[in-house]
C-alpha cells in the first residue's frame, strides 16, 4: 500500500482498525438498513 | 448469482447501485450506468482501494439478466455510527490527502487522479471526526 502522506497512512490505518473492531459486535441487518436510510434523509437536507 | 435478495436486506438505492445488507457488509449491485462498462468499474474500484483503503471494495459476484446484461456485485464493510459529512469537512479531508478542490462542489484532483461526487451522502463521519468515503467517482488524469 502506497500512501500519499503520513496523514493518509495514519488515518487509514486507524479507520481500518475501527471497522475491524466494530465487526466484533455485529449489527442487526434491519437496524443497519434503517440507519442507512436515515443517513440518506439527513444528507438530502444538507 | 441468480437471486440478489440472497445478499441480504434491501437498503437504499442510488443512481448506479441497489444495496443489500448482511453480516456487517453492504453489497452494491452496480448497473454500470455511471462508469459505462465493467473494465472501467474495476479500474475505479482499484483506484478507490488505493485512495480510500479503509472503505475498500471487493468483487463479490456477478448478476444480471441471462444473455443480456451483467451487473457486478461489490462488497464493502459497513461503517457503523457515522453520519453524512458536511461539505466543508470533506474539503478539509481531501486537502489533507493532498487534493486540490476544483470549482464543482465535491470534485478534487491531484497530479494523478480526479475524484468527484464527494458530497455528504457519499462521505460519512464518525464521532471522533474520522471521515469515510463510501462512494466516489474516480478517474486517472490523462
Amino acid at each position: 500500500m502506497t500512501y500519499f502522506n503520513q496523514f493518509h497512512k495514519e488515518a487509514s490505518e486507524r479507520k481500518m482498525r475501527k471497522i475491524a473492531e466494530s465487526k466484533l459486535s455485529p449489527t442487526n441487518s434491519v437496524d443497519a438498513v434503517n440507519y442507512m436510510k436515515r443517513n440518506v434523509e439527513i444528507a438530502s437536507k444538507m | 448469482m441468480e437471486n440478489v435478495f440472497d445478499l441480504g436486506v434491501p437498503g437504499p438505492s442510488g443512481n448506479e447501485n441497489d444495496t443489500y445488507f448482511s453480516d456487517d457488509c453492504v453489497y452494491k449491485v452496480n448497473n454500470l450506468l455511471n462508469c459505462g462498462g465493467l473494465l472501467r468499474l474495476l479500474d475505479k474500484v482499484k483506484i478507490h482501494n488505493e485512495i480510500f483503503p479503509d472503505t475498500f471494495y471487493q468483487l463479490h459476484a456477478f448478476t444480471g439478466f441471462d444473455g443480456r446484461t451483467v451487473m457486478p456485485v461489490l462488497k464493502q464493510d459497513f461503517v457503523k455510527d457515522a453520519e453524512p459529512t458536511p461539505q466543508i469537512a470533506i474539503d478539509t479531508y481531501m486537502a489533507a490527502l493532498g487534493f486540490d478542490r476544483l470549482e464543482q462542489t465535491g470534485r478534487y484532483a491531484n497530479d494523478t487522479y480526479t475524484v468527484w461526487d464527494l458530497v455528504p451522502r457519499n462521505v460519512l463521519r464518525d464521532r471522533d471526526g474520522d471521515i469515510f468515503v463510501v462512494d466516489a467517482e474516480i478517474k486517472r488524469n490523462e
